[in-house]
C-alpha cells in the first residue's frame, strides 16, 4: 500500500459514521451491569425483578419486567415443573438479539412425567425450557398467528431426523406484558448427551425446509429464509 | 499499573475499537455489538495496564477476538451466507470508495494486520503482542496482503 492508498484508507475509515448515540447507550449499560454488580445480583433472574443483559444490543429500549421460569409453569398450571426450574443448574441465561426481537433461553431442566402406555402409567424422562421472546419496539404478539416455535437439535442428526416433532415435543405459550414465554417440554435428550444439543427458533409449523443442516454437522438457515433466526446451544455440563 | 475506568475508555477508544471490528465483521451493527462486549469485559475483568498505550492494545486485541467469534458463529448458524465481504462489498458498491472496500475483500486475518499496521500504525511486533502471534506471521500476512491489494486495485483502476 503506497502513501496515497494508506492515506485513502486511512480518510474512508475515519469518515464512517456508527450509531450516533453508541457511546451513550454504552455508557448505560456499563451503569446498569455495574448496579447489578453493587447489589450482588449477577445476570440470572430474581424472584421479584427479571432483568436480562442485552449484550449484543445497541438499540435504545426498555428492557420488560420477566417472570421467572416458575412463574411459568404456574401460570401454566404446570407447577411441578415449576419447583425444577427452582434448581440452581436450570438457569441459562443466553440471549440472542434477532432484528427487533429479543430471545433468551431462560432455564433448561430434566424431570420426569407419568404417561400412560396402553394403560399403564410410565415413568418417562422428559426435558424441560423456558424461552422468552419479546419486540424491541414493546409491541404485543397476535397470539391467533402463533408465528414462532422452536425445535431441539442435535450436531451430526439431520433436521428430519431429530426435531419437534421425533421427540414429541409439546410446547406451551403464553403472553404477558407483551412478552412470549414458551414451555417446551421434550423426551429426553439424554441419549445425545455426548453431542452439542441446541434449541432453534423459527417461523412456521415445521422447521424443515427452513433450518439446514451443515456439512460439520451444525445448523443454518435456509438462504431465502427471512424470519427468526436464533439457535441455542445447550451449555455442556447440561447432562452432567 | 494503572486501572482504566470503563467509561474513559469508551470516550477515548470506541472509534478506534469500532473499526476494528468493521474490519472484521463488515456490519455496523455487529461492529457496535462487539465493541460493547468488549467494554463489558473490561468492567467484569478489571485489568491493570503499564500505560494507557498497553490499555488500548487490551481492547484491540478484545475487540478483534469477540470480532472474530461472532463471525464464526454467523458463519456457521447462518450457513455462510452472511459473509463479512459480502456485507462489506454491497456497502461500498454505492459509495465506490476503492481502497476499503479493496481491503474488505482480503481474508479477515489479513484485514486485521492491515488495519492494524495502516490504520493504528502499530509496528509488527507490535501487532504480534496484540494478535498473539509471532512476528513472522504479522510479516508473512502484511507482505500477502499487500500483493493482494495492489492486483484488487490495479484491477479496479483498469476498469474505471
Amino acid at each position: 500500500m503506497n502513501d496515497f492508498e494508506k492515506s485513502n484508507f486511512k480518510t474512508e475509515l475515519d469518515s464512517m459514521t456508527f450509531s450516533p448515540n453508541f457511546e451513550d447507550e454504552t455508557l448505560k449499560l456499563l451503569s446498569e451491569k455495574k448496579k447489578m454488580h453493587k447489589t450482588g445480583k449477577i445476570i440470572k433472574i430474581s424472584s421479584a425483578v427479571a432483568v436480562i443483559a442485552i449484550i449484543m444490543s445497541v438499540s435504545a429500549f426498555a428492557l420488560p419486567k420477566l417472570l421467572t421460569s416458575r412463574q411459568v409453569a404456574e401460570r401454566l398450571k404446570m407447577t411441578e415443573i415449576g419447583e425444577l426450574f427452582e434448581s440452581e443448574n436450570a438457569s441459562i441465561e443466553q440471549t440472542i438479539n434477532n432484528g427487533n426481537l429479543i430471545l433468551t433461553l431462560h432455564s433448561a431442566v430434566h424431570g420426569k412425567e407419568l404417561v400412560n402406555i396402553n394403560g399403564i402409567d410410565v415413568e418417562e424422562d422428559r426435558d424441560y425450557f423456558v424461552v422468552s421472546v419479546f419486540s424491541k419496539d414493546g409491541k404485543e404478539f397476535d397470539m391467533s398467528k402463533n408465528e414462532i416455535h422452536f425445535t431441539p437439535l442435535v450436531k451430526g442428526y439431520k433436521v428430519h431426523e431429530v426435531n419437534v416433532c421425533s421427540l414429541g415435543t409439546s410446547i406451551s405459550i403464553i403472553q404477558e406484558n407483551g412478552v412470549l414465554y414458551y414451555l417446551i417440554n421434550t423426551d429426553t435428550l439424554k441419549p445425545f448427551a455426548d453431542r452439542e444439543v441446541y434449541l432453534a427458533a423459527y417461523d412456521g409449523m415445521m422447521p424443515f425446509g427452513l433450518i439446514v443442516s451443515n456439512d460439520d454437522g451444525s445448523f443454518g438457515y435456509e438462504k431465502n429464509y427471512d424470519g427468526v433466526k436464533a439457535i441455542f446451544t445447550l451449555p455442556s455440563d447440561y447432562f452432567n | 499499573m494503572i486501572k482504566l475506568e470503563p467509561e474513559i475508555a469508551v470516550k477515548m477508544y470506541s472509534s478506534d475499537m469500532l473499526r476494528a471490528a468493521y474490519t472484521i465483521l463488515g456490519t455496523k451493527s455487529d461492529s457496535e455489538d462487539a465493541v460493547q462486549d468488549a467494554f463489558l469485559k473490561l468492567l467484569s475483568k478489571k485489568p491493570s495496564f503499564r500505560d494507557m498505550e498497553h490499555a488500548k492494545a487490551w481492547l484491540l486485541r478484545v475487540t478483534i477476538n469477540i470480532s472474530k467469534s461472532m463471525l464464526r458463529y454467523r458463519n456457521s448458524h447462518y450457513g455462510g451466507e452472511t459473509d463479512c465481504n459480502t456485507a462489506a462489498e454491497d456497502y461500498f458498491e454505492e459509495k465506490n470508495e476503492s481502497v476499503l472496500s479493496a481491503v474488505m475483500k482480503l481474508p479477515q486475518d489479513f484485514r486485521t494486520v492491515v488495519f492494524l499496521y495502516y490504520y493504528e500504525e502499530y509496528s509488527t511486533s507490535e501487532i504480534a503482542d496484540i494478535l498473539h502471534c509471532p512476528v513472522s506471521t504479522v510479516t508473512t500476512r502484511l507482505s500477502r496482503a499487500r500483493k493482494t491489494l495492489k492486483t484488487i486495485l490495479e484491477g479496479e483502476l483498469r476498469n474505471e
